[in-house]
């Protein structure tokens, strides 16, 4: 037996958008395509990528002076033991 | 051993701060099985000029709209002075109606035109045409928001009234719910821990009558508030049963006195997520005194828009004339001819596709100008904003 019925709207059927939930906070929702580099630049964004500059940067620096700083010395009474790495 | 007593907890929603348990929103059953109720929440002495009475209302059922009546007899005496009424008379005689829901403070609060107007913009089926009201010593046939079941006892902003004794009977609706219909916004009041109460002031006699000499005018009557109710039913479950009571109707009027002749930007205030705007209604008081509300035409108004972000206008009416217009056809009243009201209207036609999502419009600004051959005298901007949100969103 059919029962009766009225519906009423629900409030986002009604008044609209307001009461919807916000699709904004969602973040699964990916970025929208917008104008930036091209995908053959895309290693540039890395750090530790040979594309990125900033890497062989680093390899230079760390040439020159990383392994100076490991060179060390030790001297305990008249016996002098030194180590060295590098220049 | 006895088996301990434990109660039940199911998950439950939240509506205007109240609990309820989840499976008790049913709202196809509610309006099957609810009563309606009109319910007396009591008759009040009227306070007199520039007093307050106050109507705590009765913790049941589901409360959707109130109705303030006001009848007494207004004794007018000009002795060797004059009496003359002002346009607060007759219906801003209610300075400020305010009602206080659940927490949410005051999600009505506006003066006793601005609620008349209300219902003219809400019903458009109901309508003054025809109703002989004296405005400005006038009769008047259209535009004046009276019933022909209501009695003004003098006419507004009237001089050289006459000696005499004069039956006054007056009434406003307090639109609790949004839409008395399907009760969006109508409040859950079956809790002890309800709390509702609708206070009303009066305007000050000296903004209602202007007295010289040894005239003088008196007052006296009572008001009376009923509600409409609808009873909480008992499903077919033997739990209560509800309709979706998550929202709060809120009808809140400001008033600015930052005009001038040109462009005016006036900030419709309260905005926030999960806010709705439903419609904004204007007026402006003008003149010396008390003042009387220009008239919504071209000679008072010329551009009247709405406006979000920086220039965003969506909704532009070129003159006072053109926004009368517009609003006599969605109203089938003339809200802009005597009391000149003017509204920006979102919800008439269809909310859905209009409403003003408070939440995604910043900024949000009601655009009314001056024209330029305009006297502005004590000028003032008393605005409306009527919006719907979820309970929870604040007021």
């Amino acid at each position: 037996m059919a029962t009766a019925s009225w519906m009423s709207p629900s409030p986002t059927a009604k008044y609209g958008m307001g009461f919807a939930s916000p699709s904004a906070t969602r973040d699964d929702t990916p970025l929208a395509q917008v104008a930036g580099p091209a995908p053959a630049a895309k290693g540039t964004t890395q750090l530790l990528h040979p594309n990125n500059p900033m890497f062989w940067v680093g390899a230079l620096l760390l040439g020159a002076f990383g392994l100076a700083a490991v060179s060390t010395s030790v001297r305990v009474g008249p016996v002098k033991v030194s180590g060295s790495l590098g220049g | 051993m006895t088996a301990a007593v434990t109660g039940t907890t199911g998950p439950v929603r939240y509506m205007q701060g109240i609990a309820v348990p989840s499976e008790s929103v049913r709202p196809p059953e509610f309006f099957a099985r609810t009563r309606r109720k009109t319910f007396s929440e009591g008759s009040q002495a009227w306070g007199g000029f520039g007093t307050q009475n106050t109507w705590e209302l009765k913790k049941s059922d589901i409360i959707s709209s109130a109705i303030i009546r006001f009848t007494g007899s207004l004794v007018v005496t000009p002795g060797s002075g004059t009496v003359a009424s002002t346009s607060r008379w007759p219906y801003d005689m209610l300075k400020a109606v305010r009602f206080t829901a659940n927490g949410a403070s005051n999600v009505i609060n506006a003066s006793g035109l601005k609620l008349k107007a209300r219902e003219f913009m809400k019903k458009s089926d109901f309508t003054d045409r025809g109703v002989p009201q004296t405005v400005t010593g006038a009769s008047v046939q259209n535009g004046t928001f009276s019933s022909a079941s209501e009695s003004w006892g003098v006419g507004s902003n009237t001089s050289a009234l006459a000696n005499g004794t004069y039956n006054v009977d007056l009434y406003w609706i307090v639109p609790i719910a949004e839409d008395e219909i399907d009760l969006a916004g109508a409040i859950f009041a079956a809790t002890s821990s309800t709390d509702l109460t609708i206070q009303v002031d009066s305007e000050l006699a000296s903004n209602l009558f202007t007295l010289t000499g040894n005239g003088a005018v008196a007052l006296t009557g009572t008001m009376q508030v009923t509600t409409v109710k609808y009873s909480v039913p008992i499903g077919s479950d033997g739990q209560i049963v509800v309709p979706d009571l998550s929202l709060f109707h809120s009808f809140i009027q400001s008033r600015t006195t930052q005009l001038g002749n040109g462009e005016i930007e006036s900030r419709l205030i309260g905005q926030g997520a999960g806010k709705t705007m439903l419609r904004t209604l204007f007026q402006t008081w003008n003149g010396a005194g008390v003042g009387s509300p220009l008239q919504m035409n071209a000679t008072n108004y010329g551009k009247i828009a709405w406006r979000y972000g920086s220039n965003e206008t969506p909704d532009e009416y070129l003159t006072g004339s053109h926004l009368r217009f517009v609003n006599e056809r969605m109203y089938n009243t003339d809200v802009g001819g005597v009391w000149g009201v003017g509204c920006i209207d979102f919800a008439n036609e269809n909310a859905f596709r209009d409403a003003v999502d408070m939440g995604t419009t910043s900024d949000l600004r009601l655009v009314t100008t001056y024209q330029s051959g305009l006297t502005l005298t004590n000028a003032a901007l008393e605005y409306v904003q009527e919006t719907i949100f979820q309970a929870g969103a604040g007021s």
